[in-house]
């Protein structure tokens, strides 16, 4: 009993996303506890169990989430840990450097299989009554500003469009701003920097919901975008189709 | 045949309760009480009267099979059909978690688009 194909389809594609945002945080975790672990030997212990659970739930939820070779790895990497606590196996250098290269595979392997992006069957018509609806847009390169702008319009949405932070802060000032985009590659071409990053921190209180969109893939990227609070992350190029249906979902929820 | 309506689903993974979510709801049409513990289940699951369990294995705090028996001290879940989800699939942990009385082990992970048809299919064939 479906409700609604494209509500199913977005609603998935946007818990996708999620689960993706959430592995830096998830992959730092384990880096923590696997450290402890070396540390200590792979023997019942607290962080060993932690990091158990951690790769057991990676491997039971990554591929619900389209991501089948993370999960893979995962339960590569539980079964190992499994062999090890339940035969009492004394652990050698070599199958320390094997979990540790595993545990590096599976961070890559998020990077060589990334969640792509289906065209929706999005029309204009769902979005009529976005007209009051006003989404900032930090970008300065005028002409890709230019034309996600018109493409938002198509959408219903009224878009501001700031090539700065200090002009991006003045609107949130002075307009009800829902949602912003921002196109993180500013000034240096390729992550956000620290002073960017810093400058952006503030703007949390406004309770804004931050799209960023990038041609950087890499955790770094998605990191530093988690940091200052990412509720969505885009790999350039984007369908303005998907940004739109994003934009309509995160603002219908926090209506 | 008794048509399946109301279920539920303990499990402690916020975003496969949330995907779970989708996938029942709004994919299977279920009236659906999703519960992040061991615990909350027991504590509403017999106002909410469901037709069947849907359990996570490994949870922290109390796991799956001891959330179960504690289910069963209800005097109305006694015979509610229950299904483990897990991604414990070894053949041993399957013949475990079945002869605790579930009826089915459903593989994590799952595919939100056909957890819905899987589910229907274990209801209708649970008397055959």
């Amino acid at each position: 009993m479906f409700k609604n194909t494209a509500d199913v389809d977005d609603r998935l594609q946007q818990l996708r996303d999620e689960f993706v945002l959430s592995l830096p945080k998830r992959f730092a975790n384990m880096d923590v506890l696997w450290a402890t672990v070396k540390q200590q030997g792979v023997t019942p212990s607290h962080e060993t169990d932690e990091l158990y659970r951690a790769v057991h739930t990676l491997a039971g939820s990554a591929g619900t989430f389209g991501q089948q070779r993370l999960g893979d790895l995962a339960r590569i990497i539980e079964q190992s840990l499994r062999c090890l606590l339940d035969n009492n196996e004394i652990v050698t250098p070599a199958i320390l450097s094997t979990i540790e290269n595993d545990l590096l595979t599976l961070k890559n392997s998020v990077l060589s299989k990334p969640v792509v992006h289906q065209s929706p069957n999005t029309t204009p018509t769902h979005y009529s009554n976005n007209s009051n609806i006003h989404i900032a847009l930090l970008e300065n390169d005028d002409v890709l500003t230019n034309i996600i702008a018109t493409q938002l319009a198509i959408y219903g949405y009224r878009v501001q469009c700031c090539s700065n932070v200090s002009e991006l802060t003045t609107v949130l000032i002075n307009q009800t701003i829902a949602a912003l985009r921002i196109d993180i590659e500013l000034s240096d071409g390729s992550l956000i920097s620290p002073a960017l990053a810093d400058s952006l921190l503030p703007l949390q209180q406004y309770n804004i919901p931050l799209i960023f969109i990038s041609s950087q893939d890499d955790w770094d990227a998605r990191l530093a975008a988690v940091r200052i609070g990412a509720v969505a992350y885009f790999k350039k190029p984007v369908d303005c189709n998907v940004i739109a249906n994003r934009l309509n979902n995160f603002i219908n929820t926090k209506q | 045949m008794t048509t399946l309506k109301r279920l539920i689903y303990v499990e402690d993974e916020a975003e496969i309760r949330e995907i779970a979510s989708v996938a029942l709801e709004l994919v299977g049409g279920y009236d659906v009480q999703i519960y992040g513990s061991g615990a909350e289940a027991i504590a509403n699951a017999v106002a909410f009267n469901p037709q069947f369990i849907i359990l996570d294995v490994m949870m922290p705090d109390m796991d799956g099979p001891t959330t179960l028996a504690n289910l069963r001290t209800r005097p109305e879940l006694t015979s509610t059909p229950v299904v483990f989800m897990t991604a414990k699939v070894q053949p041993n942990e399957v013949t475990e978690l079945l002869a605790l009385g579930a009826l089915a082990v459903i593989a994590k992970p799952f595919d939100p688009m056909t957890l819905s048809n899987q589910l229907s299919d274990i209801w209708e064939q649970r008397n055959v």
